[in-house]
């Protein structure tokens, strides 16, 4: 039982690793800013939920699990919030160089 | 463009805040308190009294007419998070492509839902789905930023924009007119 466990935690964690990799790609193919974004916001987000389902079948501490658990969903509402920040910012340079501001 | 129900909220009347909802508020803050701090029992004596400061705040200075439905939240969540896997491939996918798949661009999408937390709820849920960035909500009109163009990406807002629209217990059918 311990090692089926271990190994859904290896490959949860691999998974993980996998969007990160992918995410950090697309960060540096991507075309311009805002397709940028399109692979920091979405990918980073199931690689961190991946990452954090595989380290709580390691733990026993309930208080950890929940911990992970805030971790998650934290970052989730702080990239969602930076995210739609960003993405005003690059508007307001855009419509100053269009001249419609 | 459709008529929104509202099940018992209209805009602009404050919600009940029963006694019940500032309990489970209370225990909600106190179980934050309880992850973030351990197991030593001398912490409660900071912990309580935050508790019960979140409580009021969020009673007495949250701008929001609209609560979410606890009744519809596990729908939403699975929605939420089969959508969350779909997005994450997908990108993945066109980012390890050896031929990039982009065409970026946008599209403009009138909101149907009311002001306030359900309409910003939704603006960052499209960054959610497969290849929409929430770009800008103007006059409630949202304007989204394409990763590719496709042809279903207006009725697919639509359906994220229903979902999100049961969540806080408003009617909105899954298709535009």
């Amino acid at each position: 039982m311990m090692i089926i466990l271990d190994l859904l935690s290896i490959l949860l964690i691999c998974l993980g690793l996998f969007f990160f990799f992918a995410s950090a790609v697309g960060l540096l193919r991507f075309p311009d800013t805002l397709c940028r974004m399109h692979a920091l916001a979405k990918a980073d987000n199931l690689a961190l939920g991946c990452v954090i389902l595989g380290a709580m079948y390691q733990q026993d501490d309930p208080l950890v699990i929940g911990k992970l658990f805030l971790i998650w969903a934290v970052t989730l509402l702080s990239s969602a919030t930076g995210g739609f920040l960003l993405a005003q910012r690059i508007r307001r340079k855009f419509l100053a160089r269009e001249g419609e501001v | 463009m459709q008529e929104i129900i509202h099940h018992t909220n209209p805009p602009g009347t404050p919600p009940r805040k029963g006694g019940l909802q500032a309990v489970g508020i209370f225990v909600f803050a106190l179980v934050l308190w309880k992850i973030c701090t351990g197991y030593d029992p001398s912490s409660w004596i900071l912990g309580i009294p935050a508790a019960g400061l979140f409580t009021w705040f969020s009673l007495t200075q949250a701008e929001s007419n609209y609560r979410i439905r606890f009744r519809a939240l596990p729908a939403f969540l699975v929605y939420f998070l089969s959508q969350s896997v779909l997005t994450g491939l997908d990108v993945a996918k066109r980012a390890l492509h050896p031929e990039r798949e982009i065409n970026p661009g946008f599209c403009t999408y009138p909101a149907r839902l009311p002001p306030g937390s359900p309409r910003a709820l939704f603006a960052n849920m499209i960054s959610l789905l497969p290849g929409t960035l929430s770009w800008s909500l103007v006059d409630g009109v949202h304007k989204v930023h394409l990763l590719s163009g496709h042809p279903m990406i207006l009725e697919e807002l639509a359906i994220l924009e229903s979902r999100v629209g049961k969540l806080f217990g408003l009617d909105l059918p899954e298709e535009m007119m």
